[in-house]
């Protein structure tokens, strides 16, 4: 909302700008900008034209007598618009314009110019149509030589507030007048009211009717007819202070509305009197009803839109938007203007049905005081009567439908120190409603009842007039203080220490984290993630159309950005490892539950790209390659305490070779990762050999246990190595596995050394190099019990794997 | 035999302090006091000495034995000094060459510090962490938190809605949406349990626009605080003393009154301007401040809507940008960076 300090001032007495702005934003008024308008206009003055000619070598320029009150100067001239005798501004030299024009004395092929005659948008004063069409023409009354900005009233402060949605009634230079006088203390002058009927002596249109008195709660029409000076230009000081608050002049008829929406809060709208001639209907909309709105669109209306016609004819969008047809038009000479009230669910709806949104429809949503309409129209009645003698007026006709009903709140005195944490005096709770027009109508045991003004409608209970108390006490005077602790400590937080493992322990090993917005869509996402995606109503885009069901193709966008960014080093490519936890969505399956509507799950995406380890002098280049991310994968579940394994996996975007899937505690699937397919590298562009990875975390922390800790070992451990020959296709799990069992309880532990494939060894087979380490709980081991259970696995190995030992 | 000893002893008195090192000591030593050494070749020829005489030639042997053996030892230490001494004097390594890393370095996005260090510093408060769903329902988000379909408030904050046509369970009033805010959060912790409560619910969150300054993604932090005696001043105090946590000392705060639908009386924190430390510049239009967040009492309707009594128990609430309060920390003046995940930001933001 945009407010004029010039037009504010009328209303009540102002303090200065700075002090006025602070209180203002303190009291829940917030100031977001502040405009100085009619600056720049310092050698801009008010001169006479004496006489004109032509330019001698230029048809289209002339010059220019004129006189400033004593002085003469001769300036030349483009602009025909003017006659001798008229006063226009002109910028003497020296002079800078507000656009960065600086006024030189400057010679025009050949003919000397002291200056510059100006229009009004070379003035800054006006950047509606027409502005820069001619000289501005000022009126006669301005004194000769004075300063065009001081004497036309251009010097202005605009104060660019941001009015919250529940302060409707400050949407209008008196709302926040009122505001002004409850803030400083000071005295209230509202504009002043005038007689409603002024002689209008032809026939009038049937009564309004209201066909639904739930939506509009009171329509008033008033006759008036004022002769073409309706569409002619308003006053001077009228169009600017329209223009200060951005809206712009149009022509009598329709500024006059503007005005009165603009000072009282009111929207009017104004009919060519001709034109509602059958009588005003105020009605539901038929479905599929036209309507071409003032801004030439042409609207197929709903059966939740209101319309006002006129007989059967929409001619309005009621509180949202004016039709073509009806306005003022071209010819008008008398008006029916509308000053109603709306009930705001409905104006809402409309406006958000059709995407309009208009001052009107804006105020009608919000909320407008239920009581203005007859005074807004009558103040719209002496603004054009000011502008047009001879105007003749009709007492307006009306039709009532249901109205918010005046109301008293009451308030307990001793609550408001209670919610506030401070000792606020009931006197100082009266002073400060009292100053916002609350009447105290009962009192009773520590409670006030109060009456609420019409255009507070938003003050409904006790702890709105708390707030109105507090705001106007300024919150800087209410301490700062803390909460008792009267709560056991908090639990923690679920998952927050696994969370913060998780991210240590990657970035140890190189990974940076990365957020990606949640959306995806578009060619990336396709090779990725499962489940049935959540798709949006109104995206921001196709490519970001739904609800991501998997991290990757961020990352692997990530990856794309840093790689086209990043330089290779010595040969090497980049090293991007990346990583982000976040929530992937999908509708749930028939049988699973959500704590919301769509299955969202913890994941952890990984990607890794680029030499193991740093390049340097010291450090080979070969490639992270799986075996880093699995022993990634490992180092975290170690550290998480969770038990895992590792199966062969598989997934769309998996090389089929290198793909694994890792399982939690008794078989319950905890993700995948492994090489990216080479055919989904290469459609995507990404570098081939890149790891990814996702894992679900929940079931990860889940199955973290706390190690518990065993005692150390009394009697010592004996340590063999193993050596087996086994098909090449047979996994290391798989043997391991066997070797455990055989082993029994002596063998408590076995670490894998080696692997080895070609050389002496047959084609198709592989040797396998444990070391095995044996002990017994309860004695020492003897050489000869070692060598048993070292013979029986050799054994179980021969019989279950059809291994053999390798030779030394 | 006496003489041939003699001889030997000299010989051994004059060659064995020349050894240079260990191996030329050793090589004596075997030279000298081997099996095949000249000492046993001595010994060997004790059957020609007179009986009378042997014990006096044993022990002459023998204190040869230890005397040669003495002078070997003293030989291999003065050997092992002068390597010794030779290794610490030999090429230093150049110190200045990089280390050798087992892994490159990693790092926790600003953001995720952030809200990590935020959920300390109320972990500390008193504050247990409460998370919710990020698609919400409606009567969550907007309905229960005094926000009725219509009301104009919800224009504040566009919203994302979930395509849920045909789909079992979703109610026509209550469709599901993106939440805008942590918010519903709130609700669901008062739905589930008694007072007193004092959560902390950080999040993403998401609104409908997307600008320079504004992201369709965002996190948020909301704190909540509901008990008997509960008061505005409980939350400017508690507001001042997080802020101060997570800036500095310095930092002070400052309340305006504003409006949110679901506390009141509402306010909009500024806090000292990060840039300036509250002198006054660019950033924070001259004023020394920068509007950070927004806070107020809850609403009675809200308190009502999930089933506490307004009239015996009062509570405050607060929520803040993540984003917003990591950008200003760390000095960050583009909030798309956070996005982007660039690695030459992700290294130093």
């Amino acid at each position: 909302m945009r407010v004029s300090l010039a037009w504010l001032a009328e209303l009540v007495p102002l303090p200065p700008p700075s002090e006025l702005e602070r209180g203002l934003t303190f009291a829940g008024l917030e100031v977001e900008r502040v405009e100085r308008r009619g600056e720049g206009l310092e050698g801009v003055v008010v001169a006479r034209i004496l006489e004109t000619a032509p330019h001698p070598k230029a048809d289209r320029l002339s010059v220019t007598q004129v006189d400033l009150g004593g002085e003469r100067l001769q300036i030349v001239c483009g602009a025909k618009n003017y006659r001798v005798g008229d006063r226009v501004p002109l910028a003497r030299v020296g002079a800078v314009l507000p656009g960065g024009k600086k006024i030189e004395a400057a010679s025009l092929r050949g003919v000397q110019s002291a200056g510059m005659l100006c229009s009004e948008r070379e003035l800054g004063v006006s950047d509606a149509p027409g502005a820069d069409a001619g000289l501005w023409i000022l009126p006669e009354e301005l004194p000769l030589g004075a300063n065009v900005a001081q004497a036309m009233g251009l010097r202005d402060t605009v104060f660019e507030l941001n009015v919250t949605p529940n302060r409707a009634d400050c949407l209008s230079h008196l709302g926040v007048a009122r505001e002004v006088a409850a803030i400083f203390r000071a005295k209230l002058r509202p504009p002043p009211e005038e007689p409603a009927a002024l002689d209008f002596d032809a026939p009038l249109p049937p009564e309004p009717r209201l066909m639904d008195a739930e939506r509009c709660g009171l329509y008033l029409g008033g006759a008036l007819s004022a002769g073409r000076g309706l569409v002619g230009h308003s006053p001077l000081w009228m169009r600017s202070r329209l223009e200060a608050c951005g809206i712009r002049a149009i022509g009598l008829a329709v500024d006059v509305t503007n005005y009165v929406l603009l000072e009282l809060g009111q929207p009017l709208h104004a009919f060519d009197l001709r034109e509602v001639g059958e009588g005003i209907r105020v009605r539901r909309a038929r479905p599929g009803e036209p309507l071409v709105t003032l801004d030439g669109v042409r609207r197929t209306l709903s059966d939740d839109d209101l319309v006002i016609a006129a007989g059967e004819r929409p001619v309005a969008l009621a509180g949202v938007m004016g039709g073509e047809a009806s306005g003022v038009l071209p010819d008008t000479e008398a008006l029916y203007l509308e000053a109603a009230w709306f009930s705001p669910e409905g104006i809402r709806r409309s406006a958000r049905r059709h995407g309009l949104h208009s001052e009107s429809s804006h105020r009608f949503e919000r909320g407008v005081d239920p009581t203005l309409a007859p005074r807004a129209l009558r103040r719209a009645v002496a603004l054009i009567a000011q502008a047009i003698p001879g105007t003749r007026a009709a007492a307006p006709q009306g039709a009532e439908g249901r109205r918010p009903a005046p109301r008293a709140v009451p308030l307990r005195f001793a609550r408001v120190g209670a919610l506030l944490g401070c000792e606020v005096p009931a006197e100082e709770s009266r002073g400060q409603l009292a100053a916002l027009g609350l009447v105290e109508v009962a009192h009773a045991q520590g409670t006030g009842r109060f009456e609420i003004p019409s255009h507070r409608f938003d003050l409904e209970i006790e702890t709105d007039l708390i707030e109105e108390v507090a705001r106007l006490r300024g919150y800087d005077r209410i301490p700062k203080a803390l909460p008792p602790i009267a709560t056991p400590p908090a639990p923690e937080r679920r998952h927050g220490r696994a969370l913060s493992a998780t991210r240590t322990l990657l970035g140890d090993h190189g990974f940076f984290e990365a957020l990606n917005l949640s959306f995806s869509g578009g060619p990336m996402a396709e090779p990725f993630g499962e489940g049935e995606p959540v798709a949006l109503v109104n995206p921001l885009g196709a490519e970001q159309g739904r609800l991501r069901t998997s991290l990757l193709p961020g990352l692997c966008q990530n990856l794309q950005t840093n790689l086209s960014r990043l330089p290779q080093i010595a040969g090497a490519p980049p090293t991007v490892r990346l990583y982000e936890i976040a929530s992937s969505f999908r509708w749930p399956t028939e049988d699973e539950r959500s704590g919301g509507p769509t299955h969202e799950r913890l994941s952890l995406g990984l990607l890794a790209h680029g030499p193991r380890q740093p390049i340097s002098w010291a450090t080979g280049r070969e490639p992270f390659d799986f075996y880093d991310l699995k022993g990634v994968i490992e180092a975290l579940c170690e550290r998480l305490g969770a038990t895992v394994r590792f199966d062969r996996g598989e997934a769309r975007w998996l090389h089929p070779r290198s793909a694994a899937r890792l399982v939690v505690g008794d078989g319950g699937g905890a993700g995948v990762f492994g090489e990216i397919h080479p055919a989904v590298a290469d459609r995507l562009g990404l570098p081939r050999g890149t790891l990814l990875g996702e894992l679900d975390l929940a079931p990860l922390f889940a199955a973290g246990a706390a190690a518990r800790f065993e005692g150390l070992p009394r009697y010592p451990a004996v340590l063999r190595d193993l050596a087996l020959v086994v098909d090449a296709g047979r996994s290391a799990a798989e043997v391991a596995t066997l070797l455990r069992e055989a082993g029994g309880e002596l063998l408590e532990a076995l670490l894998l050394f080696d692997v080895f494939e070609g050389g002496s060894l047959p084609a198709g087979k592989k040797s396998l190099a444990f070391s095995l380490r044996f002990r017994a709980a309860d004695r020492t081991l003897t050489d000869d019990e070692v060598a048993k259970s070292h013979a029986a696995l050799v054994a179980a190995a021969e019989q279950g794997l059809g291994a053999t030992l390798r030779a030394g | 035999m006496l003489a041939a000893l003699e001889a030997l002893l000299a010989a051994a008195r004059l060659e064995i302090p020349q050894a240079g090192d260990r191996e030329a000591a050793e090589a004596l030593r075997v030279r000298y006091l081997g099996r095949k050494g000249e000492l046993q070749a001595l010994l060997r020829g004790m059957g020609s000495v007179p009986a009378p005489e042997r014990p006096a030639a044993g022990a002459a042997v023998n204190a040869a034995r230890d005397e040669i053996e003495a002078l070997i030892r003293e030989a291999i230490a003065r050997g092992e000094r002068a390597a010794l001494e030779r290794e610490l004097r030999g090429a230093p390594l150049d110190v200045t060459l990089p280390g050798r890393r087992l892994a490159p370095r990693g790092r926790r996005h600003p953001v995720s510090q952030a809200q990590d260090d935020i959920v300390e510093i109320f972990a500390r408060m008193g504050y247990e962490v409460a998370e919710g769903p990020e698609v919400e329902l409606d009567y969550y988000n907007f309905e229960a938190l005094n926000m009725p379909a219509g009301h104009p408030a919800r224009d504040m904050q566009d919203t994302f809605y979930v395509e849920a046509k045909g789909r079992e369970g979703i109610a026509p009033g209550n469709p599901p949406l993106l939440r805008t805010h942590t918010s519903p959060v709130q609700v669901r912790s008062m739905l589930a349990r008694q007072p007193p409560l004092r959560i902390c619910s950080p999040g993403r969150v998401y609104r409908r626009d997307d600008d320079p300054t504004h992201s369709p993604m965002f996190h948020q932090v909301e704190l909540l605080c509901v008990d008997r005696g509960i008061s505005f001043a409980h939350l400017q105090g508690t507001l001042e003393a997080f802020i101060q946590a997570f800036f500095g000392k310095g930092f002070q705060t400052r309340f305006r009154p504003s409006y949110f639908p679901f506390v009141e009386p509402g306010a909009e924190v500024d806090i000292t301007c990060t840039l300036c430390g509250g002198k006054g510049c660019r950033t924070c239009k001259g004023t020394g401040f920068l509007e950070v967040l927004g806070a107020g009492m809850v609403h009675p309707k809200v308190l009502a809507a999930v089933g506490y009594d307004p009239e015996e128990l009062s509570g405050f609430a607060f929520g803040a940008g993540i984003d917003r309060l990591a950008m200003l920390r760390s000095g960050v003046d583009d909030l798309r960076l956070f996005f982007e995940n660039d690695l030459r930001f992700l290294e130093t933001a």
